[in-house]
């Protein structure tokens, strides 16, 4: 049995860092989930025409690396990654769902796909859920997720406004 | 002494430099007059059918941001599909030639008719034939352009689509209203770019060879005997006629 970690101090730690990230940082973004009974996918592996669950709006804190340029034949286009670092604790409770590579976060008129996920912050080095001790110790702290600026083309979240030619229109 | 005047050379060439010239820029525009206008690719997206937008590769910064040939979001970052071609090279072909560039050989054609080739009934009435006006272009240089073209969408499904259009236009002549190219597309290699920290995206890359000509307008040209418009001259045909005597004058009354 631990001295530290027990189920007072994780409750403790996550009032805290509730309120940080809600009242003093401030950050939200919205969570967009694919609603896979509604998405067919092809012989490739790829929805054209994606479907999303109603964005969930939640608190988190953000780091996001300067762009990164290419220049190609299709002219200068950049990739941006940021990681969205989120309480868990606040997942479970206010957005009740769980987050998975491939989602999209929307932050900052942009939509960012997840790449990588990490689940292994843990309190006092412990998850109660797979400890083999007591069990009442530790605490699986955050999620935190890698990931990067999407094209909004592949996403049917926003209408994308298409320089249209006419004549396609009747066809 | 006063200079002696030929007037057989004194001839109104006011419109002799704007002699027929074809370049490369052209046969580099036609590709995509014909891609916007004639192939149209599509691919089905979210708001239905949209036309995939095709630009001259690696255009200027200025030109990639502000006034780009395809979609870009809020933030500057590339909306997909869209279409890349670049000129790599040209190759002269062995069919025509000048023989001689300073002294070289024109193609001529007639026009029908023209301010000193007029259609009127008083040439008719005194046999009169009238000047005709021709026009005369260089032999041009006949040259194989080839172009690498790239396909770049977001899903294979996508790109699909945009090969089976072009394909379907694949070894015909390309062109627009004044001028056709022979085009010649032999394969597709395709590709998928798959990495984590960026976008999943299908590549298509195609070559395009264009059996073009190109006729420059070029100091050397205008320095030389060529000449743009040449003119024939005009003839009175007289007849040969002869009377046994005066009695048989046709009555003019």
């Amino acid at each position: 049995m631990g001295l530290f970690g027990s189920y007072r101090d994780v409750r403790l730690f996550n009032a805290m860092n509730k309120e940080l990230i809600n009242e003093v940082i401030g950050i939200s973004v919205d969570i967009y989930k694919s609603s896979l009974k509604d998405m067919n996918e092809n012989l490739y592996g790829e929805a054209i025409n994606k479907v999303y669950f109603p964005g969930v709006r939640i608190a988190c804190m953000v780091e996001v690396d300067s762009k990164e340029y290419t220049s190609d034949e299709f002219g200068i286009d950049f990739n941006k990654t940021a990681r969205f670092n989120f309480l868990r604790e606040e997942l479970r409770t206010v957005a009740n769902l769980k987050l998975e590579i491939g989602d999209i976060i929307g932050w900052d008129d942009a939509y960012w796909e997840i790449d990588k996920k990490s689940e292994s912050q843990y309190i006092a080095g412990k998850n109660p859920s797979t400890d083999k001790g007591d069990g009442a110790h530790g605490g699986n702290f955050s999620v935190l997720c890698e990931t990067h600026q999407t094209r909004k083309t592949k996403l049917n979240i926003e209408r994308i406004h298409r320089a249209y030619n006419n004549k396609l229109r009747n066809i | 002494m006063a200079k002696e005047i030929n007037r057989s050379k004194e001839i109104d060439m006011t419109d002799s430099k704007k002699a027929i010239s074809l370049g490369l820029y052209d046969i580099d525009s036609v590709i995509k007059y014909y891609f916007d206008n004639v192939i149209q690719p599509t691919v089905e997206g979210q708001d239905g059918k949209a036309p995939v937008p095709i630009i001259y590769a690696s255009p200027e910064k200025w030109k990639s941001i502000s006034k780009g040939g395809f979609l870009r979001d809020s933030k500057g970052k590339i909306q997909l599909p869209a279409i890349a071609y670049q000129r790599t090279s040209m190759e002269n072909s062995i069919i025509g030639t000048k023989v001689d560039v300073n002294n070289p050989l024109v193609q001529s054609y007639q026009r029908a008719y023209s301010s000193k080739n007029k259609y009127d009934n008083f040439s008719r009435l005194n046999s009169r034939a009238p000047i005709r006006e021709f026009t005369n272009i260089v032999i041009p240089d006949y040259v194989k352009l080839t172009y690498e073209c790239i396909i770049w969408a977001d899903y294979i499904a996508q790109l699909n689509l945009i090969i089976e259009d072009i394909n379907y236009s694949a070894n015909q002549y390309w062109g627009n209203d004044r001028l056709k190219f022979l085009s010649k597309i032999s394969s597709f290699a395709t590709s998928l770019v798959s990495e984590s920290g960026e976008d999943r995206a299908s590549k298509a890359t195609f070559t395009v060879e264009m059996n073009g000509y190109i006729i420059p307008n070029n100091i050397q040209k205008s320095l030389s005997n060529f000449n743009p418009k040449t003119f024939s001259s005009a003839k009175i045909i007289i007849g040969d006629e002869a009377l046994k005597s005066m009695d048989d004058i046709p009555n003019q009354e």
